[in-house]
């Protein structure tokens, strides 16, 4: 228990330093090489109870959860522009919130079997993951609102134009005048009279 | 006076349609079964010409009603129609253009819009009889619609439909009833911002003018002055009120036979709504009151009404129900009132369009020369047909008509000793082709 204690501190320390530490991530599938490099590495300090880890790691995938969304709409802006630059652009910070979404749901089980263990070490690593993954998180949809800009994205009011779907017997465009004098009928003479 | 007003209408009109060229009737509520890309002649002017051959057959080339006078004939048809359009211009699209470029992207809105089109036919009778054949002719329907501004609050409309009209007499004879008919319309249209409200004042011009000196007793020329107003209250539907007060009057003789037409003062007006209750079913209505007096004849002081509604009972299928009952200026007498009742069924099936439709109409002249008869008349007027083109390519079409028409009257009329029942049956059936250019 001791033991453990220090190692806490001695993390802490190098998180405070700027000093991450690199936890085992797979290696990456030959099919991965173009995503981009995320991790969630380093930790933080964790003076929390199981339980208030639990409620907190909850509470931070819920936040993840809103920039995946929030990067979501900024990808339907940039669609809607149809500005390719700034389309791909989102489209790698979007990839980064996902994995990092991953990363936290992950350490999220994993912070579940921890308590249920009791294994206090893990329990700190776990939520430091998350918390970290949270961090990059943020960082990353930041980055997503700037690949955007205000131009695009703050348009002003909605304005909603309805398109309705064609109408094909549209009743007002008859050009046919009820009241006209001549009739609309073309009135045939050898229909009454010999004459003609 | 009448008759120089009715020249100067007439020659502008026909100075309209010949700037026009050859066209399309874009009134004649005859859609062309085709359609080219059309020839640009100017610029953001395109001419769409087709032409067509049809043969066929009637049972009863001069619609009488003695046996002895009804005579069968094949019938061969040669179809030539044009439009003639100002280009339309297309929106642009706002996701393709430039955020910079975004004022000058927009169209420049048109300073006067044109369409003028119509359709000559020539007819020929294929009989071993010579009076049969002698009816052969051409016929034209031609129209032209002039709008300067548009889009301005003030817009001017200027309207011309020719039609000739080239028809056997209802007795064995060698002559025809050849006709040409002409309405002007000149409008001057207020339509504020929004162009939801409409209001206008606008003058129209009928001509009907006979070609045979023997048949010009029945030369007429009605004016008329209409003062309008219609309010698109919502995007499909309308209402709209009119009034109008007409001068009906003779236009002489040339002939042996004076003229007959008596003058009068038609006073009409009424209001009415068009609207689509849902996307499948629409309404049409209208309400209103006609009055006339003739010199020296009849005349009417009756309500005018009509009806119709519409149903697309399927992507492919529409059908119409519609009755009016109104009055008219006649050729025949002083005027004719209709109660009408129509059916129309138009219906797709994969490349064939076909339209079936049937009409009634209870008729009742008033007014007839003292010369020919009584002077009233009814009639049951009864007329099915049907209407079926088959489109090979855009371009091409096979099309096929046929129209049947009952005419049934106890009315005798007499001339020269001799008594003529006017009623008769007459089927026409023709087939053939349309190509577009």
């Amino acid at each position: 228990m001791r033991n453990s204690k220090h190692l806490v501190v001695a993390l802490v320390a190098l998180v405070g330093l700027g000093i991450g530490t690199l936890y085992a991530q797979p290696a990456p599938a030959p099919g991965d090489a173009k995503k981009p490099d995320v991790t969630a590495s380093g930790e933080t300090k964790a003076d929390l109870s199981p339980r208030e880890m639990a409620t907190e790691t909850k509470k931070l995938l819920g936040e993840m959860e809103g920039f995946h969304i929030r990067v979501l709409q900024l990808q339907g802006a940039a669609r809607k522009a149809k500005d390719v630059i700034k389309l791909n652009c989102v489209n790698e910070k979007l990839l980064a919130v996902k994995q990092l979404l991953n990363i936290g749901e992950v350490a999220q089980n994993d912070l579940t079997e921890a308590i249920a263990s009791g294994d206090r070490d893990a329990q700190v690593h776990q939520y430091s993951q998350v918390r970290l993954a949270q961090e990059r998180a943020t960082s990353e949809r930041d980055e997503a609102e700037g690949c955007i800009g205000e131009e695009i994205i703050f348009i002003g009011p909605t304005q909603v134009d309805v398109n309705g779907p064609a109408m094909p017997d549209d009743p007002t465009a008859d050009p046919h005048d009820p009241f006209d004098v001549p009739s609309s009928d073309f009135e045939q003479v050898n229909t009454a009279s010999p004459w003609f | 006076m009448h008759w120089s007003l009715a020249v100067g209408g007439s020659l502008f009109a026909v100075a309209l349609v010949s700037g026009a060229g050859v066209a399309h009737a874009q009134d004649a509520r005859d859609v062309a079964a085709v359609e080219g890309p059309g020839y640009p002649i100017g610029a953001g002017t395109v001419v769409h010409p087709i032409l067509g051959a049809e043969a066929g057959f009637t049972d009863n080339v001069f619609s009488a009603y003695r046996a002895s006078q009804r005579h069968a004939s094949g019938l061969l048809r040669l179809v030539a129609e044009a439009v003639i359009a100002s280009k339309h211009v297309e929106p642009v699209d706002e996701a393709l253009t430039d955020e910079g470029a975004e004022e000058s992207a927009e169209p420049a809105t048109q300073s006067i819009q044109f369409r003028g089109g119509g359709r000559l036919e020539y007819n020929e009778y294929l009989s071993t009889d010579e009076v049969v054949r002698s009816q052969r002719g051409i016929a034209a329907d031609l129209s032209a619609n002039l709008t300067v501004a548009p889009q301005g609050t003030f817009s001017f409309v200027v309207k011309d439909h020719l039609v000739r009209d080239s028809r056997p007499t209802n007795f064995y004879s060698f002559d025809g009833t050849n006709r040409i008919a002409n309405t002007l319309g000149l409008a001057l249209n207020y339509q504020p911002g929004g162009r939801t409200m409409k209001g206008g004042l606008r003058w129209e011009n009928q001509i009907d003018y006979f070609e045979d000196a023997d048949q010009q007793f029945g030369n007429r020329m009605i004016n008329a002055i209409h003062g309008g107003y219609e309010w698109q209250i919502f995007p499909y539907t309308k209402v709209y009120a009119d009034a109008s007060y007409g001068f009906i009057g003779s236009l002489g003789s040339d002939g042996a036979i004076p003229a007959t037409k008596r003058g009068a003062q038609p006073i009409r007006g009424g209001a009415g709504i068009a609207t689509a209750l849902t996307e499948l079913f629409t309404v049409k209505a209208h309400l209103g009151w006609a009055y006339a007096s003739y010199s020296g004849g009849s005349g009417y002081n009756a309500p005018l009404m009509g009806a119709e509604l519409g149903y697309r009972y399927s992507p492919v299928g529409r059908m119409v129900v519609d009755y009016s009952w109104d009055h008219y200026d006649s050729l025949n007498g002083d005027y004719y009132r209709d109660h009408k009742l129509g059916l129309k069924v138009d219906q797709q099936i994969s490349r064939v369009v076909a339209s079936v439709g049937a009409e009634v109409r209870l008729r009742h002249y008033d007014g007839i020369s003292m010369a020919i008869g009584a002077p009233t008349r009814d009639d049951v007027i009864f007329a099915v047909g049907g209407k079926a083109t088959y489109v090979f390519k855009d371009w091409l079409a096979a099309v096929a008509d046929w129209r049947t028409e009952i005419d049934d009257t106890s009315y005798l009329s007499s001339f020269g000793g001799d008594v003529h029942d006017p009623s008769y049956v007459r089927t026409e059936v023709t087939a053939g082709v349309r190509a577009a250019l």
